[in-house]
């Protein structure tokens, strides 16, 4: 985050109409947005259509944006109800077809093997491995749990920080992290990937 | 061993759990070049769908009202013209009256 003039007269710009100026700020939060949803999608184009997403919400409530706090936590809970949104409505729509049926078959069966072989041999397991194991696991999580699980667990946020960001009150966030990652850790099991 | 003893056995599941949380939250995705491009382009395209509609509205309003205004006109006219037929006036000058009116 650098060289970016004063976000408060960048925002006067864009609300004024001038969208180029939206761009200064895109390509400043590109990154930081990118990371944060990369989580939660599991394909590019769905990460793309995510990242977009979160600063087409955040041009349209540029508005309500009053200075308070920074402007980077802003973008942030921004993109953390945009994803919840998503999983919400993924969650939603999930209506499995006999054809998907028969590749998340093929897909646990393989997920079941790299796991296996990972945690015979301890071996350090890839980066983009073990997203795709966690992501594919979560997916049988409730997108509350999802949520937590990411910003708690990949993300490293403490409890405080997550009450932050969502809104949810911290024992409701203890509660549902514990739940959240006793199931996990069962799926996981099941998956074969832990034993 | 149950799987329930299993989940529990301290440094087994949870400590793998945890090598596989450390693992993934190195893995940072980041989009294709371009992507402000995209944003400002989706931006710029909704901007344009709201306009157009904007202009299309106001575009109609001037022939929907000028059509309301014909209905109400003949609602009212054809009302007022078979109230006149079925009505026993007889004068002329009233009737001339009444149809002034109408037109």
């Amino acid at each position: 985050m650098t060289d970016l003039p004063d976000i408060n007269i960048i925002i006067k710009r864009i609300v004024k109409g001038d969208t180029d100026a939206f761009g200064m700020i895109v390509r400043e939060y590109t990154a930081m947005v990118a990371a944060m949803v990369g989580r939660y999608a599991r394909n590019d184009a769905d990460r793309e259509d995510l990242s977009q997403e979160v600063f087409i919400r955040a041009y349209r409530a540029l508005v309500k944006f009053r200075g308070v706090g920074s402007f980077e936590g802003w973008l942030r809970k921004i993109a953390v109800y945009t994803c919840l949104d998503w999983l919400r409505k993924k969650k939603h729509s999930e209506t499995v077809s006999m054809y998907e049926l028969e590749r998340e078959k093929g897909e646990c069966i393989e997920i079941k093997e790299i796991g296996a072989v990972e945690s015979n041999l301890e071996a350090k397991l890839n980066s983009a491995e073990a997203l795709e194991i966690l992501q594919k696991a979560m997916e049988s999580l409730s997108p509350e749990e999802h949520l937590v699980i990411v910003l708690k667990e990949l993300e490293g946020r403490s409890i405080h920080d997550v009450s932050q960001l969502t809104g949810w009150s911290e024992s409701n966030i203890k509660v549902r992290a514990h739940r959240a990652r006793e199931r996990l850790k069962t799926i996981l099991i099941n998956m074969g990937v832990l034993k | 061993m149950t799987m329930e003893d299993k989940n529990n056995k301290p440094g087994n599941a949870d400590e793998k759990l945890d090598a596989l949380f450390k693992a993934a939250s190195d893995e940072i995705w980041n989009p294709m070049d371009g992507f402000d491009a995209r944003v400002l382009a989706r931006i710029e395209d909704e901007q344009e769908s709201r306009y157009s509609f904007g202009t299309l509205a106001w575009k109609i309003l001037p022939f929907a009202a000028a059509a309301s205004i014909l209905i109400a006109i003949a609602a009212f006219g054809g009302e007022s013209l078979n109230s006149i037929i079925n009505s026993e006036i007889t004068d002329p000058l009233a009737i001339e009256s009444m149809v002034t009116l109408i037109m």
